[in-house]
């Protein structure tokens, strides 16, 4: 992984600092909150219904070991013992004072971490594909392209004011596990025939109020060609994006008002008469940012003589958990294991400050210092050898994290919703605790693996309940929590927008018929046909007669 | 903003801490919802905010505003019920986790 | 006493202008399309980019096409709603001061104002035009950007 030259880590202390200031300034009464407000968003600083938030960034999902003791120390230090990994591959920490955020930030500057960017209309924390540099079916590393575009979106000043917040996300691989379908912008990089990478540029997706799936914008382009066409597409969505209304001021909203060819021409148009000269140093720099970064030593961990299961005593939860949370590594002898945060009736995402410490030390011990966070609001040790499988799960079990759910129904997918969230119309968390609680005996007997529920708290969709095999919306009708169900939805390469199936139910009603959606699907399902695939096949009415009795 | 409920209290956030305050009879803020002052009267109502909302120009709160509450000290409104009693989650899955109080 | 407007320059020093005179200056909203302009809209000494709402950016990146694809060599002024915390975004893109009318000079104080010239983050990753400012990507490589 990246590791911070002195000008990174300069760059982390001196924004700290400066936010040291600004928060003594709004304490002295200098600035209003009216303006201190977009200073404390753009260092991830919210206000909440019980106290601030503070969301840090995880620059796209990766974690060292360090870093994630950190956090635990983070979340004891100034916190209550948790935080929450969001599906920005982000944590959130629900209760820390203004006051201490000064310092919580100088903490994190120490492990070359930081919060800005997290909050307000700008460049959001770029995502990627959490099993990047591991997965065996990996066409190219997206991590120094991440790295690369997390240096030039920092502190633009020229996207700090965007129209509305802009999200990226990149794959390096076939299989999208980073959803870049549903994102303002995102990359597909893939090799070039000549063995160099290309891009593919996929721009205009999103979820919210109005969502859609991003389109084609333009194939094959070359990496010297991408920051300054990236710049291109930033400064036209800048320039003509709406800023009216807040509900029509993404790039998706911009696209689908100009015409996808239109907009490909007033781009191209910027890129042809930009100026270069700010990226002559791109390509230097990408090579930096690769030499800079760790890789394991993948031999080094050949002789380890840790305690495997060498299949002479057989163990079946140790072998269900293999098969449902372990994924093939590029590197023989290697395998990704998961760590999934989604307990039956627990809360999706939630980490204790324990289990952070316990996972780094794992982390030290089995994956070569490394962690990701998923967007599915899980965790990965990336890089694990084969043979220590069962030593790994055996300390996973200690710490409640060896649930085997990882794809399946109750690997939910929860925002903090109506609980903490201050836009929040309905509550989230306990909806997914009580469907998680609901399937998981249904999801030990029966093989439900294709089942995505996705739960949302309001139409912001920060859970991706839109493209969520099954999504919940909670709604606010007339001062009684109310949910929406969405059925079809896709967020892979394949993605695709749930369709509402009715009207909406109360709270306690959603485990039943999520459990009568899940019923009728196993009832009717063709082989490999995940629930989405089903739903195209036999179409709304069925499930709907199935859902609502 | 005319009331809806016979009584009311003015709630905010600390501008410190961003915990959830109340204000009291005598215009301290309280992090505990029983020390709030109840508002039974429109007209005085309104001039409590006027206190509170100096608390907001004195940079000690954000956002004062009144919030319509139940004989029995329960906001009438589900946001504001969680406002004042914290975070509805029970925790069954894991230890360790400090409930909101 | 007719209104009068502060100049506060990179260089640290500070003027005052009478707003009439500031009115006769060559203007042009943050939000223009640089595609439309000519050089004889920017044919001044002195021309001022007006930033029309304190969450609209598009002021930078006219500055930077001004003074690149346009090649302006005047002086560029930023004007309207800028505060002290924009103040560092001006500069790296290159503007040689901001033009501060009365009431907003006082509601933050000359030393506030004077204060951001020199902001606590004094790097950035791409190119900057400022003088008080570096860009890591040029320190690393060593390349002119
Ligand atoms: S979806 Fe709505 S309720 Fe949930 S976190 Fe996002 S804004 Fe808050």
């Amino acid at each position: 992984m990246y590791q911070y030259d002195q000008l990174d880590q300069s760059i982390v202390e001196q924004r700290s600092a400066e936010f040291r200031a600004q928060v003594e300034r709004r304490l002295a009464g200098s600035i209003s909150e009216a303006e201190f407000k977009p200073l404390r968003l753009m260092n991830g600083l919210y206000l909440q219904l019980h106290a601030y938030m503070l969301r840090v960034a995880i620059p796209y999902g990766v974690l060292s070991s360090k870093q994630m003791a950190k956090l635990a120390d983070i979340a004891d230090k100034y916190d209550r013992g948790y935080g929450h990994f969001t599906t920005r591959q982000n944590i959130q920490f629900n209760w820390p004072k203004l006051i201490e955020t000064p310092d919580i930030l100088d903490d994190l500057a120490g492990v070359q971490m930081h919060a800005i960017q997290t909050s307000g209309n700008c460049i959001r924390n770029i995502t990627t594909d959490p099993f990047a540099g591991a997965a065996a079916d990996e066409e190219v590393d997206p991590r120094p392209l991440c790295e690369l575009l997390r240096q030039w979106s920092t502190l633009h000043p020229e996207f700090a004011y965007l129209p509305r917040k802009f999200k990226f996300a990149i794959t390096g691989s076939a299989i999208d596990r980073a959803a870049i379908k549903v994102h303002d912008i995102g990359l597909r990089l893939r090799k070039g025939s000549d063995n160099r990478p290309l891009t593919d540029i996929w721009v205009g997706g999103g979820q919210g109020r109005t969502p859609k799936v991003a389109q084609l914008f333009k194939q094959g382009v070359a990496l010297e060609d991408l920051l300054p066409y990236l710049e291109a597409i930033m400064r036209v969505y800048n320039r003509y994006g709406r800023r009216d209304n807040k509900y029509k001021a993404r790039i998706k909203i911009l696209l689908a008002e100009t015409g996808l060819e239109k907009l490909q021409e007033q781009v191209e148009a910027e890129f042809q008469s930009l100026d270069r000269t700010p990226f002559v140093n791109v390509a230097a720099e990408l090579q930096r940012i690769t030499e800079n970064s760790l890789t394991p030593d993948y031999a080094s961990h050949n002789e380890s003589g840790e305690l495997t299961n060498n299949g002479s005593v057989p163990h079946p939860e140790f072998d269900a958990w293999k098969q449902q949370n372990v994924k093939p590594h590029k590197v023989r002898g290697y395998v990704i294991a998961m760590v999934s945060l989604k307990p039956a009736g627990g809360i999706p995402g939630d980490a204790t400050s324990r289990q952070m410490r316990e996972l780094a030390e794992l982390a030290v011990r089995y994956s070569h210092d490394e962690l990701r966070v998923t967007h599915r609001q899980n965790l990965v040790l990336p890089h694990v050898l084969e043979r220590d499988l069962f030593a790994l799960w055996q300390a996973l079990v200690e710490i409640e994290l060896a649930e085997d759910n990882i794809d399946l129904p109750s690997d939910i997918i929860a925002c903090p919703g109506l609980d903490y969230c201050a836009l929040a119309t309905a509550r989230s968390i306990p909806i997914a605790q009580a469907v998680s609680a609901k399937i998981r005996a249904t999801e030990k007997k029966t093989d439900l693996g294709g089942i995505s529920v996705n739960i949302s708290g309001c139409i912001n969709a920060c859970a991706h309940h839109h493209v969520a095999n099954i999504g919940v919306l909670g709604l606010n009708k007339g001062g009684v929590e109310n949910y929406q169900l969405t059925l079809g939805g896709r967020n892979d390469q394949n993605a695709s927008i749930g369709e509402r199936l009715g009207p909406g139910v109360s709270g306690d009603e959603v485990p039943h018929v999520i459990e009568r959606i899940i019923d009728f699907y196993v009832d009717v399902r063709d082989a490999g046909e995940s629930l989405s695939d089903t739903y195209d096949r036999v179409g709304k009415e069925p499930f709907k007669e199935a859902a609502y009795v | 903003m005319p009331l809806k409920h016979s009584q009311s209290i003015i709630i905010a956030n600390d501008l410190r801490t961003g915990r959830t305050v109340y204000l009291t009879e005598d215009s301290r803020w309280s992090d505990s919802v029983v020390d709030a002052e109840l508002l039974d009267q429109q007209d005085y109502a309104e001039s409590r905010l006027v206190t509170a909302l100096s608390g907001e120009g004195a940079n000690l709160v954000i956002d004062p505003y009144l919030v319509g509450i139940e004989p029995d000290l329960c906001a009438s409104n589900i946001r504001e019920r969680i406002r004042l009693s914290g975070p509805t989650i029970i925790n069954n899955a894991r230890v360790g986790i400090d409930q909101a109080a | 006493m007719s209104d009068v407007v502060r100049l506060l320059k990179a260089d640290g020093t500070v003027g005052e202008i009478d707003a009439k005179a500031v009115a006769m200056f060559a203007s042009l909203e943050g939000e223009t399309d640089p595609a439309t302009l000519s050089v004889s809209d920017i044919d001044a000494d002195i021309l001022l980019i007006e930033f029309t709402g304190a969450a609209d950016g598009r002021g930078f990146s006219l500055a930077k096409a001004v003074l690149g694809k346009m090649a302006y060599q005047g002086k560029l002024y930023a004007v309207g709603c800028i505060n002290p915390d924009q103040l560092s975004m001006a500069l790296q893109t290159g503007f040689d001061g901001v033009l501060v009318p009365a009431e907003r000079w006082a509601d933050y104080g000359a030393e506030v104002w004077k204060a951001a010239l020199s902001p606590i983050v004094k790097l950035s990753y791409a190119s900057t035009r400022s003088q008080g400012l570096q860009s890591i990507w040029q320190l690393r490589h060593g390349t002119q950007s």
